[in-house]
């Protein structure tokens, strides 16, 4: 091998890595673009779902399980489990994770699906989505017969370049953080057991 | 008559001015902040008797008795008379907006809603903005102090149960309702909360009866949604991702 074919592939090699940084970086940086009118589609859909929902005069059973859909579909409930669950998430198996996962969802939809149904001949409107720090925050106005309109919060992160709904807040009130308290408390009373929480979880009305 | 208000004013400004110092501080302003949780506890577990065999049975037996065009016109009654102090603390605030809002709805509901038995104004979109003497005394910068559930009258701050015992001492309607009359306010107030009770049972009994530190989460929401009303923002931290790579 010559001197200038060493040097001939010193820099072809020199640009091979340069191309490879370039790429990852650009890669990187079409993951990490979400705009705020993405957020603001998925609420605006979440929204949709929701107000089809709670007009579609079903019995509330099938409602839940309608509610439960709208959840998995748009929110990260993986993130939203490890949130509530805090501390303990960290020393539960990955089964128990899992299980409570769907547990989780269970409540979640039941409770705040009791809530939404009040809203029978209302209706949910996006009104404004705006970017804060690195999520974005969708703000939703809950239109009812002859009271005075509310807002809802939607809270909208980055997941691998997927946008997720990872916490809402009902007249200001923080679903994750209440709820962290909550299952903080139904924990306590059971000891620390997080076998015992899950099934708890399945069996509230 | 004219001393009367003087001392109402005396009153008034002698709580603002203690609240203003009496407020216990909370260091950290956004979290919970409660020194005197024994106490408030016991107080909850009162309140929650209270509302077992007290509130909630009458208010199933009131809204059951009582036809459903009564039970909105009496609590459209009620509201309607809590206005003139919503009107007094939004000109304290140098809210204009809220005091047009509010003149506008009581003046409509009083005269075209009959003593305001009819919600005529919200039908027309005024709606009107709640407010009190614990968003005058915020808006003057006045902490918000410990929390403190209070007998009867449930999750409250210092600074807003110095709002609660403003608005018990001005009693707007001396004047007006004399005699037996004296007893309507605070009557329609009562049926209002029974109405309400029962309209919200749902949401509730969830918070009292169905969570397991029903003290814990009436605090928080207590907490969250008065702040929330009061800055008209959440609060800075929450608009974190919980992703780490982010």
């Amino acid at each position: 091998m010559t001197t200038s074919m060493r040097a001939h592939m010193h820099l072809i090699k020199k640009l091979c890595l340069v191309g490879c940084i370039l790429f990852s970086l650009l890669s990187a940086s079409a993951v990490s673009a979400l705009n705020t009118n993405q957020a603001d589609r998925l609420i605006s859909s979440l929204v949709k779902d929701i107000n089809t929902i709670i007009n579609s005069q079903k019995p509330p059973t099938f409602m839940y399980l309608d509610f439960k859909s709208v959840l998995t579909k748009y929110a990260d409930t993986k993130i939203m489990s490890q949130k509530v669950l805090g501390i303990d998430w960290r020393r539960a198996t990955v089964r128990q994770r899992q299980d409570f996962q769907k547990a989780f969802e269970h409540y979640l939809s039941r409770k705040y699906g009791k809530r939404f149904r009040e809203f029978l001949g209302g209706e949910i409107i996006v009104t404004k989505s705006r970017k804060v720090n690195s999520v974005f925050e969708v703000v939703s106005i809950v239109q009812l017969d002859d009271q005075a309109p509310f807002e809802v919060r939607w809270l909208v992160a980055n997941k691998d370049g997927i946008p997720k709904m990872f916490n809402l807040f009902i007249e200001g009130i923080n679903v994750s953080s209440s709820e962290k308290t909550e299952i903080g408390a139904m924990l306590d009373k059971r000891r620390g057991n997080i076998d015992e929480l899950i099934t708890h979880l399945w069996e509230l009305d | 008559m004219r001393n009367r208000i003087k001392i109402k004013i005396y009153v008034i400004m002698l709580f603002m001015v203690t609240s203003l110092v009496g407020c216990t501080g909370n260091p950290t302003k956004t979290t919970i902040f409660d020194p005197y949780e024994d106490t408030n506890r016991k107080t909850h577990s009162f309140n929650k008797s209270l509302d077992k065999s007290l509130l909630r049975p009458a208010s199933n037996t009131y809204v059951a008795i009582v036809p459903k065009p009564l039970v909105s016109g009496i609590s459209n009654f009620s509201s309607n008379l809590e206005l003139p102090i919503d009107i007094l603390n939004g000109i304290l605030q140098v809210d204009l907006h809220g005091v047009s809002e509010n003149s506008g709805r009581f003046l409509i509901n009083s005269t075209l809603g009959i003593f305001g038995v009819f919600d005529i104004a919200s039908r027309l979109g005024i709606y009107g903005k709640r407010t009190g003497f614990d968003q005058t005394l915020y808006t003057y910068g006045v902490r918000e102090g410990a929390y403190t559930e209070i007998p009867a009258f449930g999750p409250n701050t210092e600074r807003s149960t110095a709002g609660l015992i403003m608005s018990f001492a001005i009693n707007p309607y001396g004047g007006v309702f004399k005699g037996a009359q004296a007893a309507i306010p605070t009557s329609a107030k009562i049926l209002d909360l029974m109405g309400k009770r029962y309209k919200y049972s749902d949401a509730i009994d969830g918070v009292l009866y169905q969570s397991d530190d029903s003290y814990a989460q009436s605090r928080q929401i207590y907490l969250e949604r008065m702040r929330f009303n009061l800055e008209g923002k959440l609060d800075d931290n929450v608009y974190e991702s919980p992703y780490a790579s982010d």
